[in-house]
């Protein structure tokens, strides 16, 4: 019987897969009922819950869309490994980030010819105290940005929407609306910062 | 109160939003970042809003933006998430991962040694038949038809057939606790067994806590209690017995023969007995059993495939069987369709299936198929399938392969490098490619197994199953309804014009496959593999 841990990495490279070498291939157990199927659920669940704030964590320290994917699920894997020293009840992503940042810093020094020098360690474990801190609100955050997304006018949403779905890009913008890709970049970067004050405006608001 | 960015990090994040900084606007943002807490605030809020922003279209292109999301069934859509997947608890899996010392989990059949390439097989004996067998959880717990590596078996009740490499064969009555040391040794701590050794086997030699046998050539009985107490029976040929921990010194040995026996007590007091061949099962009365055994399973099988017939969620349910093999026609059993969704059958023998009186197709040559239609489009599937693989021969192994591409088309096959592999495109360039870890290995081939997939757009998710077991869960980067219509079972699609025909046919059989048209449930897959299993 073997515990598998799957990782998918966005480019298609097919499967990284983290198996213990027991030989479910070969002996089908008795009993079909793993003793802990309750709290692996739930260790799935909160892992799965976290995945949004893990990888915003993980992108904030190294500013890398493909660096920070693999990096989460480099990360995965080891949370997936370690599970039984997460206890139930404590912050699931305090414990993730951790993990998560001792990840970033292995990364970095495994890609140390293209290492950014300019972000050292005591930066990056400056960020990271900061970020799990900042991302707690992350979910609240994520709420408002949806009620801000309503406000925007109807145009300023296609193009949001034409720039953040799958394979959207300011180029690709560019050239089917016949502008300049540095008009549709400062127009985006209009409406993020439209984005960000509406939803500081929202949180302040609700949190008196 | 509210901070005002400086303007030099605003379009420094303008830059990063949408690409990558350069070298000396890394350095820049850096030193902004070090020096302005607020500085550093707002950048950690802008990296939460992207991200936020990319999770929130990410279903662009599917139309359930506004249904509600339970939290656990996030919507899992960003390339990046990767979903851990339990075969069982990670409890366990840390476990097995860092106590290897206590209980080393069973090495797999067929190693590849790193210095060479060359696969090797590291077991001693495979397990024939094992009708009745009831296992206990440490040690060995093999289906018949599996290799066994060395170990502990524990069998609580029933009997086994074990058959060691050097062709000595054991057949075990439970409670039976045997060790397997090599292919031509064994030891007994608890239990019954009959032993038949053929002179290629001479020299098979079985320790128990009293005394320890070396076999010329012949068939005996052994029987340790539960105080130790060792009996031996020889049946035929003879025997060499030694006194247990005393080495094979000249002193301690005895010769047995065909027709004599001998009893070791407690305090290792031997006297001689009769023997009684009948106290020991024989090859002849285990395959009786076994052969009953499978009768039943054949027909409970038979009952839950009739009940299976009447889920209305069944799109398509192959049985594989037929008394009219010439006809060509794989008959969907799918109950009270009007126009039955059959196959057709290309190539492909009538061969056995899992019990005897169970049909089955065998695949081999590259045009094997069934060619099928299946119509609609679905928010979610599951299909499951028994086969028998001899070999994954070719890179890609076909179980079901749509004629068309893109649009949702869903290919199900398995690899050469023995992944289970579910992919589709929704439209060029955004592809999902869901392989499980290399689980299908040797211990797969030559051994009905259960393979089942689920690929379910609203949750987001796609598992694949073997044997009843979740190997791999996986998150949907692109989740669309899924099609089938033209397709092929057991070999790919039919190439447009133009196309080379890759040669992508299964080799081996097959006697039961279904589509469902939702997401089944773990356990109702688990429930699928437990009553079809071919042994109980």
């Amino acid at each position: 019987m073997a515990i598998y841990l799957m990782t998918r990495l966005v480019r298609l490279r097919g499967a990284v897969g983290l198996f213990c070498p027991a030989a479910a291939e070969e002996y089908d157990t008795v009993d079909p009922t793993p003793p802990d199927r309750g709290a692996t659920a739930e260790f799935i669940g909160q892992l799965s819950r976290c995945q949004r704030r893990l990888y915003a964590f993980i992108y904030a320290l190294v500013r890398h869309a493909a660096d920070a994917e693999d990096i989460l699920q480099e990360c995965n894997l080891v949370l997936w490994r370690k599970a039984d020293e997460f206890q139930p009840g404590t912050d699931f992503m305090a414990w993730a980030g951790r993990i998560a940042q001792f990840q970033v810093m292995a990364f970095r020094k495994k890609q140390a010819r293209r290492a950014r020098e300019h972000f050292d360690d005591v930066l990056i474990a400056q960020l990271a105290d900061e970020a799990q801190e900042r991302l707690k609100q992350f979910d609240q955050r994520q709420q408002a940005l949806l009620e801000c997304l309503r406000e925007l006018r109807p145009e300023q949403r296609t193009l949001v929407a034409r720039r953040y779905e799958p394979g959207g890009s300011v180029n690709e913008i560019a050239r089917s609306s016949n502008r300049s890709p540095k008009a549709v970049s400062e127009a985006l970067r209009r409406i993020r910062e439209a984005l960000m004050r509406c939803i500081e405006r929202r949180i302040a608001l609700e949190n008196g | 109160m509210s901070y005002v960015p400086p303007k030099e990090l605003r379009q420094l994040l303008a830059v990063l939003a949408d690409g990558e900084l350069s070298e000396e606007q890394e350095c820049r943002l850096a030193e902004i970042l070090r020096r302005d807490p607020q500085a550093r605030t707002y950048y950690l809020d802008s990296i939460a809003l992207w991200t936020s922003l990319h999770w929130e279209y990410a279903a662009a292109g599917s139309d359930e933006a506004s249904e509600p999301v339970p939290p656990f069934r996030s919507r899992r859509r960003l390339p990046f998430l990767v979903v851990a997947a339990a075969g069982l608890g990670s409890l366990a899996a840390v476990l097995l991962l860092a106590l290897p010392l206590f209980r080393p989990p069973p090495p797999p059949a067929v190693v590849s040694a790193p210095e060479q390439a060359e696969p090797i097989d590291v077991n001693v004996a495979r397990l024939m038949q094992a009708p009745g067998a009831e296992w206990e959880k440490n040690g060995l717990t093999a289906q018949p038809g599996a290799s066994l590596p060395a170990g502990w078996v524990h069998l609580r009740s029933g009997m086994a057939q074990i058959q060691f490499y050097s062709g000595a064969t054991v057949i075990l009555e439970g409670p039976a606790d045997v060790q397997l040391i090599s292919p031509q040794e064994a030891y007994c701590a608890r239990g019954k067994l009959r032993a038949t050794i053929p002179h290629q086997a001479c020299g098979f030699t079985i320790g128990s806590p009293k005394l320890k046998l070396v076999d010329l050539g012949t068939e005996f009985g052994l029987r340790v209690d539960e105080s130790a107490q060792t009996e031996v029976h020889v049946f035929q040929g003879k025997v060499k017995v030694y006194g247990a921990g005393s080495g094979q010194a000249e002193a301690s040995q005895r010769e047995l023969t065909a027709g004599h026996g001998l009893r070791v007590d407690e305090s290792g007091m031997a006297h001689v007995i009769v023997p009684e061949p009948s106290a020991f099962p024989t090859a002849q009365q285990l395959a009786h059993l076994a052969e009953q055994e499978s009768r039943r399973r054949y027909q409970a099988w038979l009952a839950a495939s009739e009940r299976l017939r009447q889920d209305p969620r069944l799109l398509l349910y192959y049985t594989f069987q037929t008394d009219r093999p010439w006809d060509r026609i794989l008959p969907d059993r799918v109950k009270g369709r009007q126009t039955p969704l059959d196959g057709t059958i290309v190539g492909c023998e009538w061969t056995n299936g899992r019990w005897p009186g169970k049909q089955a197709l065998e695949f081999k040559s590259p045009g094997d198929r069934v060619r099928i239609y299946v119509p609609g489009e679905y928010d979610a599937i599951t299909l499951m399938a028994w086969v028998c693989l001899d070999s994954l021969e070719n890179r890609y192994n076909g179980l079901l392969v749509t004629d068309s591409w893109g649009d949702g088309y869903l290919q199900w096959q398995i690899r050469q490098d023995q992944m289970l592999y579910m992919s589709m495109e929704r439209r060029p360039g955004e592809h999902d490619q869901l392989a499980s870890p290399p689980i299908m290995g040797p211990a797969h081939l030559g051994r009905w197994t259960h393979l089942a997939a689920v690929y379910n757009r609203p949750a987001g998710t796609a598992q694949h199953y073997v044997n009843g077991r979740a190997v791999s869960v996986h998150g949907l980067l692109y989740p669309h309804k899924v099609q089938f219509r033209f397709a092929a079972i057991g070999n790919w699609g039919a190439p447009k014009p133009g196309h080379p025909n890759r040669i992508c046919n299964l080799n081996g059989r097959m006697d039961e496959f279904a589509l469902f048209k939702q997401a089944l449930e773990a356990q109702e897959i688990r429930d699928l593999y437990e009553i079809g299993k071919p042994n109980p």
